[in-house]
């Protein structure tokens, strides 16, 4: 078992045909939400999600790409959720969301997320390309664009932006 | 010296404002235009200096300032401890324009790397960035030397027609010590190179996201 395990994650690697990664911070020091999460892109344009995000408190939290990766005023100066179609937000699994959304990620009592999910919209090439651009851990719970406020549609009215981090290159064999 | 769009949002409320601003980018040869926009509170300088010489000027007339965008067709920028900013302003040069303070006096190594991985710090990012198909006579990712001042800031402008700013968006840029023989220089910080505004893609003044304004988030004091 132990061995399958083993040479299954040697072979998602072999295969896969590029990576990026994010090293997620809090600029202004109030959240103290850190973390490092790895991108990898398979042959078939599945997008693997996996890492850690620690400090959160209990429950779902927004977790979006937004459009830039300038951190020259913290997390607000990422910009607005990736959105190169120009639709409302929604949530991961809607077909009319933008592409930087990837919904919530859901914390421990201890404040841990161990984030594991693929995504087959965002890319790490081409139109939805999201290197280069941010990753941003909200304060609140992402509504999914459900929640009837006006920043439902917009946000996921999911509250301040307690992480955020530039998405850089892995590898690009 | 090849000349760039920036634009700035400054804070003007009158047409005296618009004056004052004007006056500030007078007298400078590298300064080819200034369009004013009292309605957008957009200033757009057509210059080739450094943005930090632009905005110090701006900033002399009292009033808040901040970089909006850049021109070309994407712009990019680095924050790496004080901020560093690279930007593309034609298709043929890049221009590397940026501030770093807290350095001892002295030349420091400016470069490309690899990889945007700062998993562990400057450490994870790689070697110099040089593609296998690259043409070019020079490491790729080299940007050469750049100096700091007594008062521990290197301010730099660089033109560079090699790189191209769509090869090097999500890896990182990094400031080192110089090489000594055929030796790395110590990395002394690192960022990576992320996607930023262009000229006139930034238009709100308002953040939608905590209704914070582009004001409020400038006073802000930087970490
Ligand atoms: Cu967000
Ligand atoms: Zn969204």
């Amino acid at each position: 078992m132990l061995t399958f395990a083993v040479l299954s994650t040697f072979l998602l690697y072999a295969f896969a045909e590029k990576s990026a990664v994010v090293n997620l911070s809090d600029p202004s020091g109030e959240y103290n939400v850190t973390g490092n999460i790895i991108f990898t892109q398979l042959d078939n344009g599945i997008v693997n999600i996996t890492g850690t995000v620690t400090g959160l408190t209990p429950g779902n939290h927004g977790f979006h790409i937004h459009n830039l990766g300038n951190l020259e005023d913290g997390c607000t100066s990422t910009g607005a959720h990736f959105n190169p179609h120009n639709l409302t937000h929604g949530g991961p699994t809607d077909t009319i969301r933008h592409v930087g959304d990837l919904g919530n990620i859901v914390a421990s009592n201890e404040g841990v997320s161990v984030i594991n999910v693929t995504d087959n919209i965002i890319a790490l090439e081409g139109l939805h390309n999201i290197i280069g651009r941010a990753v941003v851990v909200h304060a609140l719970e992402d509504d999914l664009g459900r929640g009837g406020v006006p920043d439902s549609i917009l946000t996921g009215n999911a509250g301040a932006r307690a992480s955020c981090g530039v998405i850089g290159i892995l590898n690009d064999e | 010296m090849s000349r760039t769009k920036i634009e700035f949002a400054v804070q003007m409320t009158c047409n005296s404002c618009v004056e004052a601003v004007k006056k500030s980018l007078e007298n400078a040869s590298e300064i080819k235009s200034v369009d004013v926009n009292l309605d957008t509170g957009s200033v757009v300088v057509d210059s080739s200096l450094s943005t930090l010489d632009l905005q110090k000027r701006l900033e002399s007339t009292g009033r808040k300032v901040a970089v909006r965008g850049y021109a070309g067709s994407i712009a990019a920028v680095s924050i790496i401890e004080a901020g560093d900013k690279s930007v593309q302003a034609t298709p043929d040069v890049c221009i590397i324009d940026g501030t770093v303070d807290g350095l001892k006096p002295g030349p420091y190594q400016i470069s490309v790397h690899e990889a945007g991985d700062l998993s562990r710090g400057c450490e994870s990012v790689g070697d110099i960035y040089h593609p296998d198909k690259t043409c070019s006579q020079r490491l790729y990712g080299n940007l050469g030397t750049v100096k700091a001042e007594a008062g521990g800031r290197a301010a730099f402008r660089l033109e560079d027609d090699t790189l191209k700013l769509s090869d090097i968006i999500g890896r990182s840029f990094v400031i080192a010590e110089k090489p000594e023989e055929n030796r790395e220089g110590r990395r002394l910080a690192c960022g990576v190179i992320a996607r930023s505004a262009g000229l006139f893609q930034n238009p709100k003044t308002i953040c939608a996201c905590d209704g914070v304004t582009l004001w409020d988030e400038v006073s802000k004091p930087r970490l």
